[in-house]
């Protein structure tokens, strides 16, 4: 492996690490934002280790675009429970229980 | 052609139902025009099955006009499989909430429907692994918007928050799977990768992709232990959404993981997916068991119905010589049926959550009497899902037996949960039917209730009607299950 595919993981790791530690909803949604530059580190090195960059960047483009949208609306459905609750915190998402 | 209109007449309805919307404010109008947009997208899909059935060859662009890398679309068998059951259960849907839905957003919410049936058609036609996954966020992002639809309550935010983040984690993972892949490869290309995989397939890397891909699609399918924002998500959305979430999109997640599981042509996945669904129909039948809530009880018994699925795609995958086709037919088979009764059970629920405002079981007694016509199709439905004959659900139940029994050994072993199963879940459909049509009314409830209005009824009525049809003529089904799984099968050398 790589250093630049070792990169990659660890990137998707400390996201993953993030989102399932993390108890603020921000802090969460970076998690998954940081989460996503790592698969796309992952998919360049892909392009350039097998000689097709512009299908790799083509691919990163657009899936750049898929987290902005997922992170905008995330992100209005945090200002949503924060409406609800008062609070940025998960622990106050604990209602829908069994 | 057909293939790229399928998709771009739904997805290009979305604007048009939007500024309907917008401007008239009328439901019944938006509702229709998404309705006749569904039945062209429906048409388009007929048209590709007819190609299909000529056998030629149909996509977007065409081979022979594609550039190298380029993503696009194939006609498949499987897709127009997925396509007429996403098309059949939303166009029902859209019928529906011409009166469900508040007329506030009306616009918004009929053209999030489309969007996301759009993703649904375009995961089973897409031919590389990126515009499979591309697809499938479209079907993701749009449900998340729909299922946090009410945002004014804090049930369908808390849902929507859950769902999200878990849903979202997991198809980062897939995706990290499919960027390895590539990188493998060089090639996104569902039907060249197999013979691109070299020295890779096989190895320990591989099995590691092939839990990603599993984990990571296995969330939207709701894949125990994946499953945990399925009941949240899905008791919270807007009834008509309810039903699209459990009858079609989870299984569309199936789906887009079986695609992706046959690119890397290989099979020694079988038996981990089959335990995989022993866990998931346990863990679910049991905890429907002890909700009091229709809605929640419903999704419980999706997760439970998914592990019925999975396991003959299980037994496809894992003896494809031995069972293949009879398991993957069972499993497709069970998918349409269970699209046409849980859906029905969920806009039944629907109903009664406009007429009295509740889900909770108990304040629901006897209501079914009330309205006789709804409380039969309840019954239908309850029966169906358990899997009593002469309903649709028993018949692919059977499918799913017969395939165990091919299998022998660990297949006998399934059949036999799988019959325990379908026992423990008689109690809860039973207890449901016993609460809301036949128990005692509660004494607070008000004697003249609103009337239910017609577009509620029919399309309720329509689905119960569809349950007995296909339990009585089940050959019906089967001209389009078998020739999406004979192409899979053909996929993993096994017809």
């Amino acid at each position: 492996m790589t250093p630049y595919a070792a990169a990659g993981f660890a990137l998707v790791l400390i996201g993953m690490y993030a989102t399932i530690t993390r108890t603020n909803l921000l802090q969460i949604i970076i998690g998954l934002e940081i989460m996503a530059r790592g698969v796309s580190l992952v998919f360049v090195l892909g392009g350039f280790q097998t000689g097709t960059m512009a299908a790799a960047q083509s691919v990163v483009v657009t899936v750049i675009l898929i987290e902005a949208v997922t992170v905008a609306i995330a992100l209005s459905l945090v200002v949503a429970s924060y409406h609800h609750n008062k609070s940025l915190s998960i622990a106050a998402l604990r209602r829908l229980k069994g | 052609m057909e293939v790229l209109l399928s998709i771009v007449i739904l997805s290009g309805g979305a604007l048009i139902v939007y500024l309907i919307g917008r401007l008239s404010r009328s439901r019944m109008l938006t509702g229709f025009v998404a309705f006749v947009a569904m039945l062209g997208s429906a048409h388009a899909v007929y048209q590709v099955w007819r190609i299909l059935e000529q056998g030629e060859v149909t996509g977007w662009p065409t081979a022979v006009a594609r550039a190298p890398l380029q993503s696009y679309l194939t006609g498949s068998y499987l897709g127009v499989f997925l396509a007429a059951t996403a098309l059949l259960l939303s166009s029902l849907v859209a019928i529906y909430s011409m009166r469900y839905m508040h007329r506030r957003n009306i616009g918004k919410f009929y053209a999030l429907l489309m969007i996301m049936t759009a993703g649904i058609v375009g995961v089973g036609f897409a031919g590389d692994l990126f515009t499979m996954y591309v697809l499938f966020e479209v079907m993701s992002i749009a449900s998340f918007v729909l299922v946090a639809f009410e945002r004014e309550e804090w049930e369908p935010v808390e849902a929507g928050v859950k769902y999200l983040v878990i849903s979202t984690t997991g198809s980062l993972l897939a995706l990290l799977a499919i960027a390895i892949i590539y990188s493998w490869t060089g090639s996104l290309d569902l039907a060249a990768i197999p013979a691109l995989m070299g020295a890779h397939a096989g190895g320990a890397q591989m099995m590691g992709v092939i839990a990603m891909l599993v984990v990571g699609f296995g969330v939207k399918a709701a894949i125990v232990p994946m499953h945990t924002w399925l009941p949240d998500a899905h008791s919270a959305a807007p009834s008509g959404i309810s039903a699209m979430l459990s009858g079609i999109v989870i299984e569309a997640g199936l789906i887009t993981m079986l695609k992706a599981l046959l690119a890397l042509g290989s099979v020694q996945f079988g038996l981990l997916i089959v335990i995989l669904s022993l866990v998931t129909m346990f863990v679910g039948n049991l905890i429907a068991l002890r909700q009091s809530d229709l809605k929640r009880m419903f999704a419980y018994s999706s997760v439970a119905q998914m592990g019925y699925i999975v396991m003959g795609v299980g037994f496809a995958l894992g003896f494809p010589h031995v069972a293949g086709f009879a398991g993957m037919r069972g499993a497709l088979y069970h998918i349409l049926n269970h699209a046409i009764m849980k859906g029905g059970a969920f806009l039944c629920a629907g109903a009664f959550l406009y007429l009295l405002g509740t889900r909770d079981m108990r304040r629901l007694s006897g209501i079914g009497r009330r309205f006789p016509l709804i409380g039969v199709c309840f019954l239908i439905f309850a029966l169906s899902l358990a899997g009593t004959p002469p309903f649709n659900g028993y018949f692919s139940k059977v499918l799913l037996v017969r395939s165990g029994v091919d299998v022998g050994g660990i297949g006998i072993f399934m059949v036999i949960m799988l019959i325990l199963n379908s026992v423990i879940s008689l109690f809860y459909y039973l207890g449901a039917v016993n609460t809301v049509v036949f128990g005692p009314v509660p004494e607070d409830r008000p004697k003249t209730l609103k009337p239910l209005p017609l577009m509620i009824v029919l399309p309720i009525v329509v689905l119960g009607l569809l349950s007995l049809l296909l339990g009585v003529l089940p050959q019906i089904g089967l001209e389009i299950v078998d020739p999406a799984a004979a192409e899979i099968m053909a996929l993993l050398g096994a017809v």
